[in-house]
């Protein structure tokens, strides 16, 4: 409180006192910090290993078992009921008692010095398996894609919590002056279901809610001063439009004033910052051809690149979503031809991103955590084509950079994919992970709402120092 | 692995009845709002109704009371020492500890649990035998008794007690009630999505009278306006669209049920009435239009249009969103969780949902489109139109009756025509090309002498086909585009769906001796096999190919995956002896593929026979058959073909088509219907239509009350009769809810969509059952459930934060304040129309095209028409702008309205930068503050700072403070001196069209002050 109040005097202050600085000048005065101050003024906690986030979420839930982990035992039992013993007390969404057992029809093999098993629907991604941390065992508490994708987002799987984004947000703001602390893209068919609420603030400040850009060919409309205005009147229109709603702050002391005045003078600054940022034009033809960018066509691919810009430019958490990796095995989504067309669209990209990453020297202090909600369970649902059902018990997501071990393995499952055997990470120790990383420690990284502290990892959540380099 | 959830964070209620401070003892813990939650969070996975570990079953009383396996009693009334579920949550040993393996409960639970023990354990009456519900929104709604509270003077109406009661018991204290000025942009908003005029603030704020606050009230409840505002409201619940959906989305006609709902509130028709119509509207006795226009409401549905889409696949999907749609807007709950299995945490059984399938099961609408057919319409003809309709109808009849007539006369004709068509057809000579060539991409001549384009393929591209011809006549050509197995959906064309657009088709001739010499032909009559028609702005005919315009032409969707054929005819048949070189240019600008994959050229001397008419080979092949080895549909089918090309009836034909021309295309709108025969429901297995299993009947989930009396067989209009009944627990509470909702910015329920176990419990029980209780009472008026809430002193306090209240309620759930609350984004727009005096207050009619940035739908599929409107269609109030599914206007996503999709009970506001860029400068908003300005400087003349005092005060109702006027005035200053340096850019930043006498650096200084004035936080809330 003590901080806010004197940014507010401050601001008060260089607004009110003539001294004629345009906004921008003013949000550059005040440096990136205050821009979205923390909680407590004393983070980060610890030394960070990582500055930025790059999350990279596949909605739906990708299919571990025919993308990362091969099992014999399952192409040997491939059509064989499951021993009841193994589907006691377990949830599934759809599929029910009698279900089979589904051998991947996909061929695996190991790739780099860590022997990492990909199958061969991800080629591009098995040429820098040196770089991952790919954890084979994670656990999560939500059987169906809306509360799981809460979950995976902001610790709960219901409404009203903040997303990590908005957490890492609140706790660390900005190396960004003029974007966004917190930006969120998308590709695929459609938005992710459930929508704003993954990237919502919850209880925290609204500012450090997510922005999303718009997943079309021009992700921010309006970057344009109107017609006939000099770039020194739009100062000044920002500027009245600042002092003016500071003047209701001042009596109404309402956060979301507040929330709107930053938005003003951040949209102020993105006007110079953002054309720049999502124009491509200036990439060299190898790197567009690394990602497989098309100018102009919005995909996952560009969004990656646009993510590496992103961190570039110091956004702090830039979280990509991509849809239609619910593989049933309805017609149009099932583990033949939408699996192998939706691998398609984000192997190369997403190996691009860390490469490009690491020739930049970016990948050191960017996180890059790769994965969906839940993964795919070893049976099969009986629809019109071949699919996998909901499983919670066991998937797999990988990380890269960030202070991550690199070229490492976590984790094992059984024989068959049920259960984790050992080193299981559930959701909440991956928060604490991730936050650990950033420099921030996730018990002491707490809100006080109506009453109570509440935390990313909720009651639970340990830092895993094995995943940690 | 399942972790502890807090307590507080499930409902806020239980939690806060336990803030320290205070008393224990004096608040009575309730099974269904404090314990059964508790139980439901921390217990229920392993004790529930899908698991009894050791035999336990916590949400059956006699269960839980006597315990599980091991005999001892779970609960001793009284005694919460000698109570078995008490005793274990405070267990200290781990390996006895409930929830096992687990951490221990949050201590204020426990203590709630124990309270509740302690006083006997009280279990909800209707549910003492172990098979009813006990979750609170289930049980019936019952009138509670009024609280006692201290301040009683406070208190307006009966709501203000429940609120009262609470904030007491917390003990804090309710806000004073807002200023005049506040009140009446409050209700004005509220009520009508309108600010007030200022004379209507002028007014109101003057009004000394006692009832001033009452009259007020009436006269907005009495408006036009508030049908469209709370119409709005039950349009984004309805996923009201102007457009079919999906990835192709056509357009579709729909806005006269949008209008009905708007008159339906504006009439006030009580909700049974409401609900009927819209759920049953063509099933009552006699249906007048309205009610059919009203089951427009489960028409929303999104149509596949794709080619390929399984109609009956489509049809379902149609079928689950209205029952989806039917549980969240009555039932408040989410029942598609049980499409596929049970609900996990909901008595909604997969039967309960294929039970309620069964009701919409029977209607007309096929899913997917076959041809143009969307489902049944109803067209609406003005009555002009209706007579000329009568009187071309009667006009048809007995021309329809000639075509029909069959004659041995005709036989004979018919088997002449089809020696003809079968010699006619033979006529055309396919020709190999010389050379081939595209401007991107490779083509390559095969040995049928068809050509082939490369795979993949440029994604626009204009081919150039050069052949020799050595006959002398040429009088007509033609283009094949023939299917290709490696192209998507075996082509022809290349685009993802398989289809092509030829936008221009031409040809060019020259002597065979001299075939430099080239010169273009006119080409005129062209027909095609097939072209695509799927809506009146989806018609790709061939004769668009001819048209010179690159916008359009010829494509084929659906009948993609096998070839057609295109057959132009010259204007004026050629001769040139020693044959010709024909030089074919075949442009396809569309883009996206939009391209033909193979294809072939064939010409003909001869004037065009019958058999160009008819391209398709199937004709041809059933036309060789001899006559006794056709079966009686290919018979059928050749005559049909005949008919349609049978000279001596041409006249009747041409009669006939001018005469559907010249008939009357009213306004039409999507109804429902139910089919004639019966279709049977069955539960589908995993959801999927392929995989029917047990047949159901249709009704009502059997936790709920039974259907009422139904007729013999039980349909929609039961289903409408049973959601409106008042032992329905759901509906009305779902209802009352979401209007307090609207006026609060959070329902009494916060979870609006969902009032199952898992959504949120109310903050304010008993205020909920009074609302619904007394909504039910007194006539299903709507209008008399807000001019209740409106009239509250809850409602009418400031909104103001304050200090202490932000603590212990941050989100202000107590409502010891009014909410501040970002305005709607149609809210929004029209404010800014309404200040800059530019709004049209024209009700209703064809949705309208306000500007909107360029280039919003470069990605859409298909091209979408978006002719800006002009005049006062520019101006309209926001809700009559065309609505795209898929490429909505922009201004209303950026403002949180994501619609048209699934019924949207919330929108959900957000407070970004995008916001501020779009209302900063979008060109739109320039537009009207530029109408502001002159607004502003037509006031006369005025000092500078009085007409600065009014624009204030025509944005934010209320008079500048000092600091605010001096910084207004400093602002216009600075601006009149910029423009003044810089004339130019005062020309373009003023408005386009400037009356006698502005003056242009005027009018640009005051859209600058117009424009500052809607980016204001004050603009952009309610108060």
């Amino acid at each position: 409180m003590e901080n806010e109040r004197n940014e507010l005097t401050r601001r008060h202050f260089l607004s009110h006192c003539g001294l004629g600085l345009g906004s921008m000048a003013l949000g550059s005065l005040l440096g990136p910090r205050v821009l979205a101050e923390g909680g407590t003024g004393l983070l980060p906690h610890h030394a960070p290993r990582a500055k930025n986030v790059i999350f990279l979420f596949m909605a739906g839930g990708p299919s571990q078992l025919d993308l990362f982990e091969p099992k014999p035992a399952l192409q040997k039992l491939d059509g064989q009921p499951v021993p009841e013993s193994i589907l006691d007390g377990k949830r599934f969404a759809f599929i029910g008692p009698g279900a089979k057992l589904l051998a991947s029809s996909r061929r695996f093999r190991q790739h780099g010095e860590s022997g990492a098993w990909m199958s061969e629907l991800l080629p591009h991604l098995g040429g820098v398996a040196d770089e991952l941390c790919i954890v084979r065992s994670m656990v999560t508490e939500e059987i169906n894609h809306g509360p799981a994708k809460l979950f995976l987002n902001t610790g709960h799987g219901q409404y009203g919590r903040p997303s990590m984004g908005s957490w890492v947000s609140w706790g660390l703001g900005s190396e960004a002056q003029d974007l966004p602390t917190f930006v969120v893209l998308q590709s695929g068919s459609r938005g992710p279901r459930i929508g704003a609420p993954l990237w919502g603030a919850g209880f925290l400040p609204t500012r450090h809610q997510g922005v999303p850009f718009r997943s079309g060919a021009e992700p921010i409309l309006h970057l344009e001063t109107p017609r006939g205005l000099s770039a020194a009147q739009q100062r000044q229109f920002f500027q009245a439009v600042s002092g003016l709603n500071q003047e209701r702050f001042d009596v109404l002391a309402d956060d979301e004033i507040r929330t709107r005045i930053e938005a003003y003078e951040l949209a102020a600054r993105m006007q110079t910052s953002a054309p720049e940022l999502v124009d491509f034009s200036r990439e060299s033809r190898s790197t567009l051809e690394l990602y497989g960018v098309e100018p102009g066509v919005p995909s996952y691919a560009a969004n990656c690149l646009l993510a590496r810009r992103l961190v570039e430019r110091g956004v702090r958490f830039v979280q990509l979503y991509h849809t239609d990796w619910d593989h049933h095995g309805s017609l149009e989504l099932n583990l033949g031809q939408p699996l192998e067309e939706v691998t398609r669209q984000i192997d190369r990209p997403t190996a691009a991103l860390i490469r490009d990453l690491k020739q930049r020297g970016l990948l050191e202090d960017t996180l890059v955590v790769w994965g969906g909600e839940f993964g795919r369970t070893p049976m099969s649902e009986v629809r019109v084509a071949t699919g996998r059902d909901h499983h919670i018990d066991s998937y797999t997501m990988f990380l890269a950079g960030g202070g991550t071990k690199a070229g490492h393995i976590h984790g094992e499952t059984d024989e068959l994919g049920f259960e984790v055997v050992e080193g299981a990470v559930p959701v909440h120790d991956l928060h604490a992970t991730m936050l650990h990383l950033l420099g921030l420690d996730h018990l002491r990284l707490t809100y006080l709402s109506q009453g109570r502290d509440f935390r990313l990892t909720d009651v639970a959540g340990h830092v895993r120092h094995e995943l940690l380099a | 692995m399942r972790t502890l959830r807090p307590l507080l964070a499930l409902g806020g209620l239980a939690a806060l009845l336990l803030l320290p401070g205070e008393s224990k003892s004096r608040v009575e813990v309730d099974y269904a709002r404090d314990v059964a939650p508790i139980l439901e969070q921390y217990c229920f996975d392993c004790h529930g109704d899908r698991r009894q570990r050791s035999g336990l079953r916590i949400d059956r009383r006699e269960n839980l009371f006597s315990g599980g396996d091991s005999g001892v009693p779970g609960i001793v009334p009284g005694r919460r020492d000698e109570s078995e579920i008490y005793l274990r949550l405070i267990e200290t040993d781990e390996e006895l500890r409930m929830p096992q393996f687990d951490e221990p409960l949050p201590a204020e639970a426990i203590e709630t649990l124990g309270a509740w023990i302690d006083q006997g354990a009280p279990w909800p009456e209707d549910s003492a035998s172990s098979e009813g519900p006990t979750h609170w929104a289930y049980l019936p709604v019952e009138r509670p008794d009024l609280p006692a509270v201290e301040r009683e003077d406070w208190c307006r109406n009966e709501i203000d007690r429940f609120i009262l009661g609470r904030l007491e018991a917390q003990g804090l204290t309710p806000s004073p009630e807002a200023e005049r000025a506040t009140l009446i942009r409050r209700l004005s908003l509220d009520l009508l999505g309108l600010p007030p005029t200022s004379d209507e603030v002028r007014a109101f704020v003057q009004d000394a009278s006692p009832d001033a606050y009452d009259v007020l009230v009436e006269r907005l409840l009495a408006s036009p306006h508030f049908g469209e505002r709370w119409g709005r409201h039950w349009l984004d619940l309805a996923r009201y669209s102007d457009s079919h959906g999906y990835t192709f989305d056509g357009a579709r006609s729909m806005w006269p049920y949008r209008d009905w709902v708007i008159e339906a509130f504006n009439r006030d028709l009580p909700f049974d009435r409401f609900t009927i119509d819209q759920l049953a509207g063509d099933l009552v006795d006699d249906p007048s239009t309205d009610q059919l226009v009203a089951t427009g409401f489960h028409r929303n549905t999104q149509i596949n249009e794709e080619n390929g889409v399984d109609p009956e696949e489509d049809r379902v999907e149609a079928i689950k969103d209205r029952v989806d749609t039917t549980g969240t807007v009555w039932l408040g709950s989410t029942l598609n969780c049980a499409q596929c299995h049970s609900h996990k945490y909901d008595p909604f059984t997969q039967r309960d949902y294929y039970r309620l399938f069964a009701f919409f099961n029977q209607s007309e609408d096929t899913g997917g489109y076959v041809g143009t057919f969307h489902g049944p319409k109803l067209e609406l003809p003005t009555p002009q139109e209706a007579a000329e309709i009568e009187r071309i109808e009667s006009t048809m009849e007995p021309l329809r009756a000639r075509l029909e007539a069959w004659t041995p006369e005709m036989e004979q004709a018919q088997r002449a025509w089809e020696r003809e068509y079968v010699a006619s057809a033979d006529d055309w000579e396919r020709l190999a090309p010389r050379s081939v060539e595209a401007s991107e991409g490779e083509l390559s001549i095969q040995d049928d002498g068809s050509v082939l384009a490369e795979a993949g393929g440029p994604p626009r591209a204009t081919y150039q086909v050069v052949l020799d011809r050595p006959e002398e006549k040429l009088s007509a050509v033609r283009l094949d585009v023939l299917a290709d197995p490696r192209a998507p959906k075996a082509g022809p064309g290349r685009s993802a769906e398989g289809n092509f657009v030829l936008t221009e088709f031409r040809l060019a001739v020259a002597p065979l001796g001299d075939a430099e010499n080239l010169s273009p032909v006119e080409l005129t009559r062209a027909r095609a096999s097939h072209f695509q028609d799927l809506a009146e702005d989806n018609r790709w005919p061939v004769e668009a190919a001819l048209d010179g315009e690159s916008m359009t032409g010829w494509a084929i969707l659906p009948h993609t995956g096998r070839a057609h054929a295109a057959v132009f005819e010259l204007a004026q048949p050629l001769s040139m002896p020693g044959g010709m070189r024909l030089v074919f240019t075949l442009e396809q600008h569309f883009g996206e593929r939009h391209t033909i994959g193979h294809f072939a050229l064939s010409a003909s001397s001869d004037p065009p026979g019958l058999g160009t008419y008819v391209t398709k080979d199937r004709f041809l092949a059933l036309a060789r058959t001899p006559v006794n080895e056709r079966s009686a549909a290919e018979e059928e089918n050749l005559r049909r073909l005949f008919l349609s090309d049978f000279p001596e009836l041409n006249v009747v034909r041409q009669e006939l088509a001018a005469l559907e021309k010249a008939r009357p295309r009213p306004v039409t709108t999507l109804v429902m219907e139910e089919k004639g025969e019966a279709r049977t429901t069955h539960l589908l297995k995993g959801g999927s239509f392929l995989s029917p299993g047990i047949e159901l009947d249709a009704g009502v989930p059997e936790f709920l009350p039974p259907l009422g009396e139904t007729g013999d067989t039980v349909d929609r209009l039961d289903l409408a009769r049973w959601l409106v009944d008042a032992r329905n627990p759901l509906t009305h509470r779902v209802l009352v809810n979401r209007a307090w909702q609207r006026l609060f910015g959070l329902g009494i329920v916060e979870t609006e969509d969902d009032f199952g176990t898992r959504g949120a419990r109310p903050t304010h029980p008993e205020l909920i059952d009074w609302l619904a209780d007394a909504f039910l009472r007194e006539g299903q008026s709507f209008k008399g459930l807000i001019r209740r809430i409106v009239h509250s002193a809850t409602y009418r306090q400031s909104s103001a934060p304050r200090p202490r209240l932000e603590e212990v309620d941050p989100r202000n759930r107590l409502l010891a304040r009014q909410s501040r609350l970002r305005c709607d984004a149609e809210t929004l727009r029209d404010s800014c129309l309404v200040a800059s005096g530019l709004l049209s207050r024209k009700m209703g009619g064809p949705p309208v095209y306000p500007p909107q940035p360029e280039g919003v739908f470069r990605f859409t599929q298909t091209p979408k028409n978006w002719r800006t409107s002009e005049g006062e269609d520019r101006y309209r109030r926001t809700l009559y702008t065309w609505h795209w599914r898929s490429s909505p206007y922009p201004f209303l996503t950026t403002f949180d309205a994501d619609l048209g999709k699934r019924a949207c009970t919330r929108r959900r506001p957000s407070n970004t930068p995008l916001q501020a860029l779009t209302l900063a400068n979008d060109p739109m908003i320039v537009e009207l503050a530029g109408g502001l300005a002159l607004r502003a400087l037509g006031e006369g003349e005025i000092e500078p700072r009085e007409r600065l005092r009014r624009a204030f005060r025509w944005c934010l109702v209320r008079e500048p403070e000092a600091d605010e006027l001096n910084l207004l005035e400093d602002f216009l200053q600075e601006q009149l001196e910029a423009f003044e340096e810089r004339p130019d850019g005062a020309a373009d930043f003023a408005p386009l069209e400037l009356p006698a006498g502005v003056d242009v650096v005027q009018a640009a200084a005051w859209t600058q002050v117009g424009r500052l004035l809607f980016n204001l936080d004050e603009f952009v809330t309610r108060s």
